[in-house]
């Protein structure tokens, strides 16, 4: 279910920050939409885009190597952390920025009960 | 080779719209070539006026007449980009979009004339921190002159493109961009070709104009304590101190000392009385330092999301004229200890990456380059309690997709709207709103319990589009975001044939006074001529000038084009006569 981030930008687990770069640098000047007529190129470049975004980043990579690591335990992390976490921090921590997204319930207003109040 | 001239067919143009000034640029033979006004200058005023008349005048004309029209006369338009405000004018009103398309329309002619082709495409430059309405209507406006406007890129990045193209190895550059009338800093990071925008930040209301309005407090305050005149008070009086501030803040970037005067600036009791001030560098200095401190915060913040420190920085680039301000130069060294590189023109080097970005789309710069920039401020949501929650963050990489799941805080809540709005603050109220929709028909439920998928996603260009889907029931809605102001296809149509009016009228001005220029040529010539001919001649020759004279008299362009044919037939024939009548002599 969860994407892998390696394989999309083709670099292994024991990549280097730089070995990462470069590979990022070069799949963008193939499947930018300015390098590339080919419609699917644009969705594919987006791909790149959210691996490189957490691969590049220490603290992200290594988060998401926890989590890739405890779903192939075929524990849910999510319920873990849900467990943990109460939501007001939920509501502050916009710092997570991968597939954890879906941990995070927000909570939509209902207008009409709103203005009763 | 028929392939080869096809692909060269296709110019796009980059402009750099500024605040202040406009310029333009093209790939010529892989290089970037700026492209000269009508006028014979490297840059178009970014000023647009109307005459009582109701004739427009746009860039050099414009700025030419602007003391004596003033009420006539729209300056820095593009920091009312966006924004929801009419311009009046005598008694028709504009939007921000129209004025900036006719400073866009008077590039597009000119270039069209300075390249002799036609120019359909165009990239344009906005502000890195203008928001979602601001490039929207940057767009609108490109599209009301008669452009396709291939993608609208930041400034700054811009000029690091022009900075860093052909450049070996790995750099990190910090592109400090102060302009007329908007202050951006990108942090970029060059290598492999492949530009990449790291962070930035930026005050889209912080500019030069700013330290000009200072410079004309400080000497009006002065002129008011004497003789208790505000000499702001009248539009022409202002206009006139702007004009003589601007002046002298350029003056100062060379000179210690400078001194404003402006004879016959008011009356007091009947009598003239004029204006004179010395300006000393560090008089100005201090005038504009909280102007120029103000850009301190936001070089702090851009390092920081790009999660480097100062010393990481290996080249600095100044842009905009405001960075030829030795002042500006200093503080620009304090903040990154390191001296500005030189070498890169601050006036156009925007417009150089604009058409270099060009280049890239057009395929016409023959490179392998490839520029990634980000989204300036942070996309989110509102969600109970009015809190804005980001969906995606500012200074994320583009083109983008980000979902997040959301679910109802009311039991048994059937709908959910979906309000996006942009910027930094924790409140949704507090940010940019950029539009919002309902997802309806979501099935009862206690709270918590449906989960409500929200997509962002940003295209190459900076478009949003956002869509909402019930992942119980697959029910799905979207929207692409057009900006709060939502100019509908028709109103920009609408808008674009208003201002192709305004070229035709310019065309046709141009046609008569082309014909008539021709017309009292050929009327100066016949007049010399009419002493060497025949009696007979003589007055078929005169009715001929004196029906044309008429037709010049009273600027009928089709009469005065038939007019111009009878008399040079006339004299044609005269000519044969009296030459052939020579060479029988000889």
């Amino acid at each position: 279910m969860k994407k892998d981030y390696y394989k999309i930008l083709g670099v292994n687990r024991n990549s280097t920050k730089e070995e990462i770069k470069k590979a990022y640098r070069r799949l963008a000047l193939k499947y930018h939409p300015d390098k590339s007529k080919d419609p699917k190129a644009e969705e594919k470049f987006k791909e790149i885009t959210e691996a490189y975004a957490v691969l590049s980043d220490d603290k992200k990579r290594k988060q998401y190597d926890l989590q890739r690591h405890s779903n192939t335990e075929k524990e849910s992390l999510s319920e873990k952390i849900f467990d943990k976490i109460n939501f007001s921090d939920l509501f502050h921590n916009i710092d997570f920025e991968t597939d954890f997204d879906n941990l995070f319930q927000r909570f939509f207003g209902s207008k009409e009960k709103k203005k009763k109040r | 080779m028929l392939l080869y001239l096809k692909a060269m067919d296709m110019k796009i143009i980059g402009i750099d719209l500024g605040t202040v000034n406009s310029e333009a640029a093209v790939i010529i033979g892989k290089r970037p070539v700026l492209i000269k006004s009508a006028e014979g200058k490297p840059y178009f005023p970014s000023i647009v006026a109307f005459t009582k008349e109701g004739d427009l005048l746009v860039g050099e004309a414009a700025k030419r007449q602007a003391i004596m029209n003033p009420e006539g006369t729209v300056h820095h338009i593009k920091r009312k980009m966006g924004k929801n405000e009419k311009i009046k004018i005598w008694d028709k009103e504009y939007t921000p979009e129209q004025i900036s398309a006719f400073i866009l329309q008077k590039i597009k002619r000119d270039a069209e004339e300075y390249l002799g082709e036609e120019i359909k495409e165009a990239v344009i430059t906005v502000p890195a921190y203008f928001d979602d309405d601001q490039r929207q209507a940057t767009r609108n406006a490109g599209e009301i002159a008669g452009f396709e406007v291939k993608r609208i890129i930041n400034e700054p990045t811009a000029a690091a493109l022009a900075y860093g193209l052909g450049k070996k190895g790995e750099h990190k550059i910090a592109v400090y961009d102060f302009g007329g009338g908007t202050f951006d800093i990108t942090i970029m990071e060059v290598g492999d070709n492949v530009f990449e925008v790291l962070s930035t930040n930026g005050d889209t209301e912080l500019g030069g104009s700013d330290m000009d309005r200072a410079l004309v407090d400080y000497i009006a305050e002065r002129f008011k304590k004497t003789y208790g005149i505000d000499l702001r008070e009248d539009l022409r009086t202002l206009q006139r101190l702007m004009e003589a501030a601007e002046r002298a803040k350029i003056e100062l970037s060379s000179t210690l000392q400078t001194t404003v005067e402006l004879p016959f600036i008011a009356e007091y009791e009947g009598k003239p009385l004029h204006l004179q001030e010395i300006i000393t560098r560090a008089k100005f200095e201090e005038l504009i330092k909280p102007i120029v401190e103000k850009t301190i915060e936001p070089c702090r913040q851009a390092l920081e999301d790009a999660k480097l420190k100062p010393e990481d920085i290996d080249h600095v680039v100044l842009v905009g004229g405001t960075t030829r301000i030795p002042y500006v130069r200093r503080t620009v060294e304090k903040i990154f200890g390191k001296k500005p590189e030189g070498g890169v023109d601050p006036m156009e080097c925007v417009a150089f990456g604009a058409a270099i970005q060009a280049g890239i789309i057009s395929g016409a710069l023959g490179k392998d380059v490839v520029l990634i920039d980000v989204i300036p401020l942070t996309l989110s949501v509102e969600t109970l309690g009015g809190i804005a929650t980001p969906v995606i963050k500012r200074n994320t990489k583009i083109p983008i997709r980000k979902s997040k799941i959301f679910t109802t805080a009311e039991d048994f809540q059937t709908s959910v709207e979906i309000h996006v709005v942009q910027g930094e603050r924790l409140m949704a109220a507090d940010n940019k709103s950029l539009g919002r929709f309902r997802l309806v028909g979501i099935p009862p439920a206690p709270r918590g319990i449906p989960k409500i998928e929200v997509t962002f996603d940003v295209d190459v260009d900076g478009i949003l589009h956002v869509s909402a889907k019930d992942l119980a029931t697959g029910k799905k809605q979207s929207i692409k975001i057009t900006g709060s102001l939502k100019l509908s296809n028709e109103e920009i149509e609408r808008m674009k044939k208003e201002a192709e009016r305004y070229l035709m009228e310019d065309k046709k001005k141009k046609e008569l006074i082309e014909a008539r220029n021709n017309a009292e040529a050929l009327l100066y010539k016949a007049e010399k001529i009419i002493k060497e001919v025949k009696e007979e001649d003589v007055k078929k020759l005169r009715e001929a000038i004196k029906k044309l004279q008429k037709a010049v008299s009273a600027d009928d362009i089709m009469e005065i084009k038939m007019r111009n044919n009878d008399l040079l037939k006339i004299l044609t024939e005269i000519q044969i006569k009296i030459y052939g009548k020579v060479l029988r002599e000889k």
